[in-house]
């Protein structure tokens, strides 16, 4: 089966102010159909730019990035993004926000508001639709983005650190409503964070990525299942110790 | 400047009631004040007139109609005038901001025009719009534009890179983003250019009346200048004031009403 998104060779430079930066150089990355990849990397590293890169929001400098063995023209529905900082249209409701997508698309009223509150009701969620994103907190904020994503039924979600600035309970309750959502859907997801526990507990693949420029530095599978005795095994701890000692930790 | 009313104080805030009391009695004060100073003689009453006589004279006004006509001549030429220069400000801001081409080839021009006193305009107005309706119209809407403009173009400016990306990967692209995205995030910013706006064209227009007009409250109290009529004068300057206030506390409201997704500020 051809991969639902691979990088080849991919690199991107910008123009800043000081002249131009290398951000990513010759990544190669395959995220199979269904797969979750949890993207690690330092703070400031090019995670961000990867990811614009897969969306098709940025056009890279270098290579390029396949969609089931063709070339991403520019974003679609198909490639959902969750982002960690103004995830939501401040302007729109919760619901309005979960609509945007199916109202672009053309969906009928009916039609865009039973999807938009089945999906507000998958993400824990259905008595917040008429609320603006000011009034929601900031984990109902990320339940309404995922939701927002789904809408367009993507095959991938890409998600830029999104539970970062959640406190520690709401963030494993978000890993698990994303592990749910993925068991149920199966898109492939590729995940963007600094948190190696994190990445550890949710992808069945990491890939770490070096500090400015960024390149690839290793992918490792990880094991399945993630229950209490898999997260104390020795080769856990191991995989463990390997990505803080590559983030430089 | 630490203040007991300062968002951060931690003091609870006080009542709404005595918030109002904190406003009047601070503007009775300064009344007081200045009916005291006015009736001790220091200065020619007929220069110098106690609140008091001006009171008199805005309900002299007042009854005659005269002072009713006169705010309803300014008050159409204002609110004509304001809609015009607020919805070209905006649709001009919104080009400037969003399409480089369109920044490059108006921005300095507009810059240009911007810094220019309109009092200095005024004689150009009156030749080639004449003294009618139109060239009063026309110079408040001129106030008005500037601040919509520039501060529509700033929201754009500032929209953020994220709203872009999730509009486009949920399929918005061209006009379409544009409208979903661009419009709706520098509303913000263009409703607190129209509340500057509200005032800005009133100046305008007030020198649009004292040039050349034969009825409007600037107009008026212009004339009344000219007349030594000193309370009758400042009559008029209270009621522009006023009437200021309180398009500007309608306008404010309003804005809540239509924009309730602002975060409160």
């Amino acid at each position: 089966m051809s991969a639902a998104l691979e990088l080849r060779g991919v690199g991107f430079n910008y123009l800043s102010r000081r002249g131009p930066v290398s951000a990513l150089v010759g990544v190669d990355l395959t995220l199979a159909p269904s797969e979750f990849v949890c993207l690690l990397g330092p703070s400031g590293g090019g995670k961000s730019t990867l990811l614009a890169l897969a969306a098709g929001l940025l056009a890279p400098t270098a290579g390029q990035v396949f969609a089931h063995g063709r070339p991403v023209p520019g974003p679609g529905v198909e490639r959902g993004l969750v982002l960690q900082k103004h995830a939501l249209f401040p302007w729109r409701t919760a619901r309005g926000n979960v609509e945007f997508g199916p109202r672009l698309k053309g969906s009928s009223a009916p039609e865009r508001r039973r999807c938009a509150e089945e999906l507000l009701a998958a993400v824990g969620l259905p008595e917040c639709a008429d609320r603006y994103p000011s009034a929601l907190s900031e984990g109902q904020r990320q339940r309404v983005a995922l939701a927002r994503a789904l809408a367009g039924e993507p095959e991938i979600l890409l998600m830029d650190e999104p539970f970062a600035s959640l406190d520690a309970l709401t963030r494993r309750q978000m890993q698990e409503l994303l592990v749910a959502v993925w068991t149920q859907r199966r898109p492939s997801v590729l995940f963007v964070t600094h948190d190696v526990d994190e990445a550890l507990t949710l992808g069945d693949r990491v890939a770490v990525l070096s500090a400015c420029p960024g390149r690839i530095l290793f992918t490792r599978g990880v094991p399945r299942p993630r229950d209490a005795a898999a997260r104390l095994a020795p080769e856990t701890a191991a995989l463990r110790a390997e990505c803080l000692s590559a983030l430089g930790a | 400047m630490p203040s007991r009313f300062a968002a951060n104080d931690p003091s609870p805030s006080p009542s709404e009631s005595s918030r109002a009391l904190v406003s009047l009695g601070s503007a009775a004060a300064a009344l007081l004040v200045w009916e005291a100073a006015a009736r001790s003689g220091v200065y020619p009453p007929h220069l110098f007139p106690p609140p008091s006589a001006v009171l008199r004279a805005l309900v002299l006004d007042a009854r005659s109609g005269e002072l009713a006509s006169d705010l309803a001549a300014s008050g159409r030429r204002w609110s004509a005038g304001l809609a015009l220069g607020s919805l070209c400000g905006a649709a001009a801001g919104l080009l400037t901001g969003a399409w480089r081409p369109a920044r490059l080839a108006a921005s300095p021009l507009l810059h240009f025009l911007r810094v220019v006193p309109f009092m200095m305009l005024m004689p150009l107005t009156l030749l080639w719009f004449g003294i009618g309706e139109e060239s009063k119209i026309l110079f408040a809407a001129w106030g008005a534009f500037f601040p919509v403009w520039l501060s529509t173009e700033t929201a754009v400016f500032s929209v953020e890179r994220e709203y872009v990306w999730a509009a486009r990967t949920l399929g918005a692209d061209g006009l379409r983003l544009w409208w979903e995205v661009y419009v709706p995030r520098s509303l913000p910013g263009t409703a607190t250019g129209v509340r500057l706006a509200v005032s800005t064209s009133m100046f305008a227009l007030a020198a649009a009346e004292m040039v050349g007009s034969f009825d409007g409250i600037a107009y008026r109290a212009f004339y009344c200048y000219q007349l030594f009529q000193s309370e009758k004068m400042m009559a008029c300057i209270a009621a522009v004031g006023v009437c200021g206030y309180v398009a500007d506390r309608i306008f404010a409201a309003a804005v809540r009403r239509l924009l309730p997704w602002q975060e409160p500020a």
